[in-house]
């Protein structure tokens, strides 16, 4: 505990220099400008940014590649609940509720929220980090191939729970979005499948292209049909501010979300996404009144936020701890380590303590800065929602369009986007939810690249599954709550059979 | 080309006094194409080369990561740019792999030899819960059951994947190639025991090494590593085990004789410059500074020893050799 | 209607059986997929039939049409003709699509966009983009 607090107290002097709080709130703001922005995500920020931080010390400039990640996380739900526009794999499950509150006139609060929720989570996250990081770290390691496959199936079934309607359109959506994940090379084999020959399928699809499209451009195209006696999309805009009442609601959901948030996030692989899916179904199964979200329910918007934000911060539990990325951001990071001739590590606690304490009590100063510079542009973006629509959409495409363009600089990925637009559209019209696609094709891969590794690893012994008491217990609970699913909605397919 | 980038600019500003340039040229920013996405060690490498050739050449050298299909999309875009000399790229030798794997790789004719970085080569790591200790413990248990050992690394034909073919195949054992899609994967299942070995090199696992998460057994070059200096090379042990992978500066054929002498004796004053080889060291490169002439050699050697390999394990699917 | 995407997975389906066939490895977990959706396509399609009635809305072709055309018009026009141009052209057919303002006021406002782009991905986050066209 006096370690702790001594370490802790070390890391502030070094986060709270000037130096380093300016690259913080630098860090920050660009971070939620290039969310804010669709397409752009952090990953190209931090690629551009870094050569720039070849004249800082390696302390500071990962303060600040740090800050722009999460900045990032951040400035993305706010597109995700302003325009149906998720930046992030892990902000589609925002957009549910986050846009039907924007559709209701409280677009303010549900901002408000999400900042709330995120500060919550990333603040109860770091004390984490600083707390237990080292053995947390170790955690990650207990996992195997069979384990991911059982964690995955259980975030796949919770997007059935997420999913309001018909329980059998959620698992062909789902079903429909691991079809699109096959598409690309092969791990295993190397083999190019369902490429058509086109070398720019050869990694897959990418997840902008088909969430600006499913999402953006479909939801565009169904107001458009609708617009006769609307003129924005949200004509009265309510109190920015959320009511005591509301916070009292959305405070539990995020005390969840943080906890599934924090648990997610160290593990390589989907951890903010499926830590998102999972708060939202979890408080979905917890609710009175299951059938409020969708609808714009606040603990919809709460939940995933914090889990999502919590998750953002434990996955530098590994990267830190043991110099091992969880994911590709996580992995510029360490390439921005190794520039400055650090290399990543476990002993970098012991041989670095400023920087890596530093580090942590930045998350912390960020945070803060975060919530300072975000609720002021609550009432701004508010505004934004006031600009008559026949001038808001064509902007919005624009920006979907440029935005797609430059993730990777390819124009094939703006026709995807048009593709999947008229898709979304038709989907909207089958009263399909593109949610579950969207996490099928974000899992699909991992979950078939860790199955077909744990049947070479046990021989092709399909027990493995049952015998791993890590994979068993995720399996045990995603049969579960595929049965609490269920159960219900076929009781419910009879009785209307009997009624015809 | 013409790339605009505030950050470019300034980097120019700080750059130190104007060199003599010749005959116009560079009269722009360059463009260096790297086709691995940012923050990985080819990525890290190309940015040190870009930093100090933008200060030799007083323009801005832009690192353009363009990702994709194990490095086809890159590789296409430098054989493609305009041979201005404004463009140049990263060459590896899975540039050279892919030629014969995918047959939408442009090929090894396509590309003008620069320079040459450096050499990383391949090695052997075991996780200590298997009781291996050297390199003969690994080979006795490998015969003694064949297929039994799990080895992990690139999906095939990836450069960590060749390392364990091309141990397989010259030190007679055979064990189960495990996938995974990177270096940190391979190394995070290594530590975890999911698999008994991995053939990643060096700068990836040294950290874990030194602290006893897992053991180095064998580094598959002519020299000890300088991260490693307790870890043996495979010659040292006996064996004539030397694989690897490399790295190269290449350019679209066709540019004009004089813009590539400027290119080429650039690169090689960079790669020669002690300041530069040093920042390079420090972030786990040793560079080995080679003309155009031994990039050229590098690459004709990578071809003919690669090919049988991929060729053996029915990986060659395109550009296949007459008599083989 | 819900035959639909019972016959859509079945489409899917089939080229890819002669896609993979070649490599059973790489073919088995698509073929896996396809096959669930398939069918639960069919369950689907069961249970609509079972259901009748509840026609899908009427459909809203100009929309849909010209949404999807103005980001193919961005892709099909970004390499020819730069930035600026290119911009310009998306943001006044997206506008058509609306059918709310007059041609003038559409082009106005691609005029603003194309400015405000410019401003925003070009100066201020240094995209390597070219504005006007290469002559």
């Amino acid at each position: 505990m006096h370690d702790l607090i001594s370490n802790l107290a070390m890391g502030f002097g070094v986060a709270l220099s000037l130096q380093n709080i300016g690259l913080c709130f630098i860090g920050c703001v660009l971070g939620t400008a290039i969310g804010v922005l669709p397409g752009i995500g952090p990953l190209p920020t931090v690629a551009m940014l870094l050569p720039f931080t070849f004249a800082l010390d390696p302390t500071g400039a990962l303060i600040m590649l740090a800050g722009v990640f999460y900045g990032a996380q951040y400035g993305g739900s706010t597109t995700a609940i302003l325009a149906r526009l998720p930046g992030e794999t892990s902000s589609v499950v925002t957009c549910l509720d986050g846009y039907a509150m924007a559709l209701k006139g409280q677009a303010g609060t549900a901002l408000a929220i999400a900042a709330i929720g995120s500060v919550v989570a990333g603040m109860a996250t770091t004390l984490l980090i600083a707390a237990a990081g080292p053995p947390l770290a170790d955690v990650a390691l207990l996992f195997q191939s069979a384990d991911y496959v059982s964690v995955m199936l259980l975030g796949l079934v919770s997007a059935v729970v997420m999913a309001h309607g018909s329980v059998l359109k959620a698992l062909l959506m789902i079903l429909f979005g691991l079809l699109l994940g096959t598409v690309g090379t092969d791990v295993a084999s190397g083999d190019y499948r369902l490429t058509m020959g086109l070398d720019m399928l050869a990694d897959g699809l990418g997840f902008v292209p088909i969430s600006m499209g499913l999402f953006g451009l479909a939801e565009i195209m169904v107001n458009l049909e609708s617009m006769a006696g609307r003129t924005a999309i949200a004509k009265k805009v309510g109190s920015l501010w959320p009511s005591r009442a509301v916070l009292w609601q959305a405070f539990p959901a995020m005390v969840r979300g943080t906890v599934i948030g924090a648990a997610f996030g160290i593990l390589p692989g989907g951890g903010p996404t499926i830590a998102a899916f999972s708060a939202y179904s979890v408080e979905k199964k917890v609710a009175r009144d299951p059938s409020r979200f969708g609808q714009g329910a606040v603990e919809g918007v709460a939940a995933p936020e914090a889990a999502n934000n919590a998750a953002t911060q434990s996955c530098f539990i590994p990267m830190l701890c043991l110099g091992i990325p969880p994911n590709a951001l996580m992995a510029l990071m360490v390439g921005a380590m190794m520039v400055h001739g650090i290399q990543p590590g476990p002993s970098i606690i012991t041989k670095q303590p400023e920087l890596f304490w530093g580090m942590i009590a930045s998350m912390a100063v960020g945070n803060v800065i975060l919530v300072i510079l975000n609720l002021p542009l609550i009432g701004i973006w508010v505004k934004l929602l006031q600009v008559p629509y026949a001038f808001l959409f064509p902007a919005i495409i624009v920006f979907c369009a440029v935005g797609t363009y430059t993730v990777d600089s390819s124009t094939g990925d703006v026709v995807l986007m048009a593709i999947f637009g008229v898709l979304g559209y038709v989907f909207r019209k089958l009263d399909c939810e593109p949610a579950p696609l969207m996490l099928g094709l974000v899992l699909g891969p991992l979950l078939e690249e860790n199955f077909r590794r744990a049947m070479v690893l046990s021989d092709g012994d399909a027990m493995v599954f049952l015998h791993r008491p890590i994979s068993l217990a995720f399996l045990v609970a995603a049969a579960l709550l595929l049965a609490a699913v269920l159960l219900p909605s076929i009781r419910r397919g009879r009785q209307e059979a009997f009624r015809e | 080309m013409h790339r605009r980038s505030i950050l470019a600019l300034s980097a120019a500003a700080l750059a130190t006094p104007r060199l003599a340039r010749a005959a116009g040229f560079p009269d722009g920013p360059i463009t260096l194409i790297v086709a691995w996405p940012a923050g990985g060690g080819s990525d890290v490498s190309m940015r040190l080369v870009a930093e100090a050739l933008s200060r030799r050449l007083s323009v801005p050298v832009l690192v353009e990561n363009r990702p994709g299909a194990a490095g086809t999309i890159g590789h296409r875009a430098i054989a493609t740019a305009r041979p201005d000399g404004q463009t140049i790229g990263m060459f590896s030798q899975d540039a050279i792999t892919a030629q014969y794997g995918n047959a939408n790789a442009p090929a090894l004719s396509e590309f003008e030899p620069l320079g040459f970085f450096g050499e990383e080569p391949g090695s052997l790591q075991v996780h200590p819960g298997t009781g291996i200790t050297t390199l003969a413990d690994y080979i006795a248990r490998a015969k003694a059951a064949p297929g039994k050992l799990r080895n992990g690394g690139n999906p095939a034909p990836g450069a960590s994947f060749l390392y364990m073919a091309y141990y397989e195949r010259r030190l007679d054992i055979h064990v189960t190639k495990v996938a995974y899609a990177g270096y940190a994967p391979t190394v995070t299942a290594l530590l975890s025991g999911e698999i008994d070995s991995a053939s990643v090199p060096v700068p990836d696992v040294i950290e874990h090494h030194n602290a006893g998460r897992l053991r180095l057994l064998a580094v598959s070059g002519t020299d000890r590593h300088f991260m490693a200096p307790d870890v043996p090379t495979f010659r040292e042990l006996g064996h004539d085990v030397v694989i690897g992978g490399w790295r190269s500066i290449a350019a679209p054929v066709g540019i004009p004789p004089d813009r590539l002498a400027v290119l080429r004796d650039s690169l090689l004053a960079v790669f020669k410059d002690s300041d530069f080889q040093a920042r390079a060291r420090h972030a786990g490169f040793a560079v080995t500074p080679g003309d155009h002439t031994r990039t050229a050699a590098a690459w004709a050697e990578s071809d003919t020893s690669i090919y049988p390999i991929m060729d053996e394990l029915g990986l060659v699917k395109a550009r296949r050799k007459q008599g083989t | 209607m819900f035959i639909g995407i019972g016959a859509g997975g079945l489409m899917l389906a089939m080229p890819l059986e002669s896609g993979t066939a070649g490599a059973m490895e790489a073919g088995f977990y698509p073929r896996l997929v396809c096959a669930l959706i398939i069918a639960l396509g069919c369950l689907t399609a069961l249970a609509g039939l079972l259901r009748k009635g509840e026609l899908p809305e009427a459909w809203h072709w100009w929309p849909l049409l010209m949404v999807s055309a103005s980001a193919v018009v961005f892709a099909a026009l970004l390499d020819i003709a730069g930035f600026a141009i290119t911009l310009f052209a998306v943001a006044l057919i997206a506008s058509l699509a609306g059918r709310l303002l007059n041609i003038w006021r559409a082009a106005m406002l691609a005029g603003v966009l194309v400015l405000m782009n410019i401003a925003l991905f070009i100066f201020a986050l240094g995209l390597p983009l070219r504005i006007w066209p290469r002559i």
